[in-house]
């Protein structure tokens, strides 16, 4: 007999709740210390240390926004100088899209995923691990960058020749390039997880059509991720081998093109929208329930919906370049497909008004911010349709119009439902409340700024005033709106003061909120406020797509799995039916070192193509201790 | 195991066809202007009937069984497929109203 003999092994049967979660504890908590910390794998931890930087980038982000309110609040204004108010708005939307919405909300999936599918860990956790890391090392590198007064100054999205090696001097748009590189593995890392988790770790009786709308949302956007950035990460290294070896890609004079660089963005960059807008539709049909305390309504048109609208979002990227010489058919291909994409999304605002309009409303503060959502949406949505026609885009082009338009659908489409979530899941999180007062003052200031802040450049853009200009002269018609456009963000920027008032206050001294404080239906609630580093004592077993309003008494639960070593279920991929036990890896220092010889290898290829090369070792060195032999073995059920 | 085959091609034709005609749509403009004809559209017009072609066979040979997955699978085909076909038709539309030369 061995010690791996079923016999032998202690398991989670027949023992007393206490002794379980006492032997869980021992078997799955981290040990105290900074390297402990540093070596943790559990996906509660990284999400939250993903989530509160992200957050800091947010507030980093809203201060470069106010800096550039108050350059333009008046004409001829010199508060800020050319050179780095070119700085400031790159910074800006570089720091929003690559290290705020799409960190966040794929934080938000590594926190949830894995507690809503009923499992224990994410999938491959050291990898999420490295990924943290990665993700810190980009924004460290970036925000340094614009501390030392060299940050890009060309624009977020980088555009050759302007970033090319005859007009871009110096190091910054290579800086912004790697940027890129740091931020996209981070978020490939965690997409993978995210799939293999919900396609191999979900709670038995699982079904697909039991599965919950937010993580099928979350597994879209993760098939997003992994299709859409792989053309931005090569983009971005071809467009740093053309400013450091001398290739060509870019260079029509050398046989490159320069179209190619926006295609590939694009290619990129518009399903990136749909990337941090997706989670949010997840979100948002995850809150309405519990609030309006009925199921969904029409959840298989939503998935059908969800899934839709991430195949389109790969068919809409040239509706950025139509002025740009393509030839019009060609486009007029990207204007159908855009407003086919209105088709899915109007079905889900749909569901969500029949859901509403069926329900029974509580108006709590995650309910007011979906509200907000879906109001600012639909106004975001509307001039999505405008600008996706040829002859209107043409007009509105690189002016606020457009500004207008992207705040209205990001903002509105994505960080509203994401407050919204915090409010949710923030209980959940901490195991306190937050304060209703606060949260309603944020939201109505938030509410009231933003619609202050942004609708008026709808206007501004039809006025004709170009984006990205650093001033202008008095004569033209643009200065009162401007001071007023200023003068609201501030209204906006106390909203979100407030909103992170009310975090810090509630996390040190908020009410608590025990096991399942909104009375809601989906398997994180089914597990204490915040859940133990095992997540679930017992995997549970699903036999609805509201389990805890279904089975009100006792939850079903399977039994045998391992207490003295970290183990999970493994399902299958359409009925989640169990197939095996398997063994979860241990905390490591390895995916920390791993994250630094990787940083030290992409910062050092701004500088030289030879440490690709020389840093080479430091990496493989590192992934050799990463994936050393464990001699733990699967077991099949 | 035929209808198992039939299933799943119904299921990925119509975002199959219409990611094809997405890719003749920057392709075909050019021949198309050198050469004075309107493939483009016929191409998205094909396409749109491909697609339409594979929402009705996936509603014919949708399962019936107590299998509640696979009838998930069916009913959300069921509802992207069109969306795709309604896409086409616009692409089709577009590409028989627009000078193939116009840039």
């Amino acid at each position: 007999m061995t010690k791996d003999d079923p016999i032998l092994t202690p398991r989670d049967t027949d023992i007393a709740d206490a002794e379980l979660h006492a032997r869980l504890m021992r078997t799955w908590t981290s040990p105290p210390g900074l390297w402990a910390a540093i070596a943790t794998v559990d996906h509660k931890v990284i999400a939250r240390r993903y989530i509160a930087t992200a957050f800091v980038f947010l507030i980093l982000g809203g201060i470069l926004a106010l800096a550039m309110r108050l350059q333009l609040s008046r004409p001829e204004a010199r508060y800020i100088s050319p050179d780095r108010y070119n700085q400031i708005f790159t910074m800006h939307g570089t720091n929003m899209m690559f290290l705020f919405a799409v960190p966040v909300m794929e934080a938000m999936a590594v926190y949830l995923v894995p507690l809503m599918v009923g499992t224990r860990n994410i999938a491959f956790p050291r990898l999420n691990a490295f990924s943290y890391w990665m993700f810190l090392g980009g924004g460290l590198l970036l925000w340094l960058s614009f501390a030392l007064d060299t940050a890009p100054d060309v624009g977020w999205f980088a555009y050759v020749p302007l970033s090319g090696p005859e007009y871009g001097p110096g190091k910054r748009a290579d800086l912004w390039a790697q940027m890129i590189t740091f931020t996209e593995i981070a978020a490939l890392a965690v997409a993978v997880e995210i799939v293999v988790t919900v396609f191999k770790q979900r709670a038995p009786g699982m079904s697909l059509d039991r599965v919950p709308v937010l993580v099928w949302a979350m597994l879209v956007m993760a098939f997003l991720v992994i299709f859409a950035m792989p053309a931005i990460m090569f983009a971005s290294s071809t467009l740093i081998l053309d400013r450091l070896v001398g290739t060509q890609f870019y260079n029509p004079a050398k046989g490159g093109d320069a179209l190619l660089w926006q295609h590939l963005f694009w290619f990129f960059g518009h399903p990136e929208v749909y990337i941090i807008f997706l989670p949010a539709v997840g979100m948002v049909s995850t809150i309405l329930p519990t609030f309006v305390r009925r199921p969904l309504f029409g959840y298989m048109l939503l998935v059908g919906a969800l899934i839709a609208t991430g195949i389109l979002s790969f068919g809409l990227w040239v509706h950025h370049m139509f002025v740009t010489g393509l030839p019009r058919v060609g486009e007029s291909f990207f204007t159908a497909s855009s407003m086919a994409i209105a088709l899915p999304a109007g079905a889900q605002i749909f569901c969500w008004l029949a859901t509403i309009w069926a329900g029974k409303p509580v108006f709590r503060v995650p309910f007011l911010f979906v509200l907000g959502f879906i109001v600012t949406f639909v106004l975001g949505g509307l001039t999505g349709v405008m600008v996706a026609s040829l002859p209107f885009d043409t007009q509105v082009h690189d002016t606020y119009f457009v500004v207008a338009h992207f705040h209205y659908v990001l903002v509105g489409g994505a960080v509203f439902p994401l407050l919204g979530a915090v409010y949710y899941w923030f209980p959940k999180m901490t195991g306190r409340m937050m304060s209703e007062r606060l949260g309603k003052l944020s939201f109505w200031l938030i509410f009231a700024g933003f619609h202050l802040t942004f609708f008026p450049m709808h206007i501004l853009g039809l006025i004709g005033m170009p984006r990205r200009i650093y001033t202008y002269q008095p004569e033209l018609p643009w200065a009162g709106l401007n001071l007023f456009v200023s003068l609201s963000s501030l209204v906006l920027a106390a909203g979100f003061l407030v909103f992170f008032i009310d975090v810090v206050r509630s996390r040190r001294s908020g009410l608590p909120a025990g096991r399942n404080p909104w009375g809601a239906s989906t398997l994180e609630w089914a597990t204490a406020s915040p859940p133990p580093a095992y997540n679930f004592a017992h995997i549970p077993v699903v036999f609805s797509r509201e389990p805890l309003w279904d089975e009100k008494d006792a939850l079903p639960v399977t039994s045998g799995l391992r207490t003295d070593r970290r183990e999970l279920l493994v399902t299958s991929l359409a009925a989640a039916i169990p197939q095996a036990r398997e063994s979860v890896p241990e905390d490591s220092l390895w995916p920390f070192f791993a994250a630094l010889a990787t940083s030290a290898m992409l910062i050092g290829s701004i500088f030289t193509p030879w440490a690709v090369v020389w840093g080479a070792f430091p990496m493989a060195v590192t992934l050799i201790g990463w994936f050393w032999p464990k001699g733990t073995k699967e077991e099949m059920s | 195991m035929m209808g198992q085959l039939l299933r799943n091609s119904s299921l990925v034709l119509p975002p199959l066809v219409w990611a094809v005609s997405l890719q003749m749509g920057e392709i075909m403009p050019y021949a198309d202007c050198g050469r004075g004809s309107s493939l483009t559209g016929w191409i998205a017009f094909a396409a749109a009937t491909f697609a339409a072609l594979g929402c009705c066979m996936l509603w014919l040979v949708r399962t019936r069984s107590l299998n509640t997955n696979a009838r998930f699978v069916d009913h959300v085909g069921l509802i992207t497929g069109p969306v795709f076909t309604f896409a086409l038709l616009m692409q089709g539309a577009a590409a028989l109203l627009i000078d193939p030369c116009a840039h």
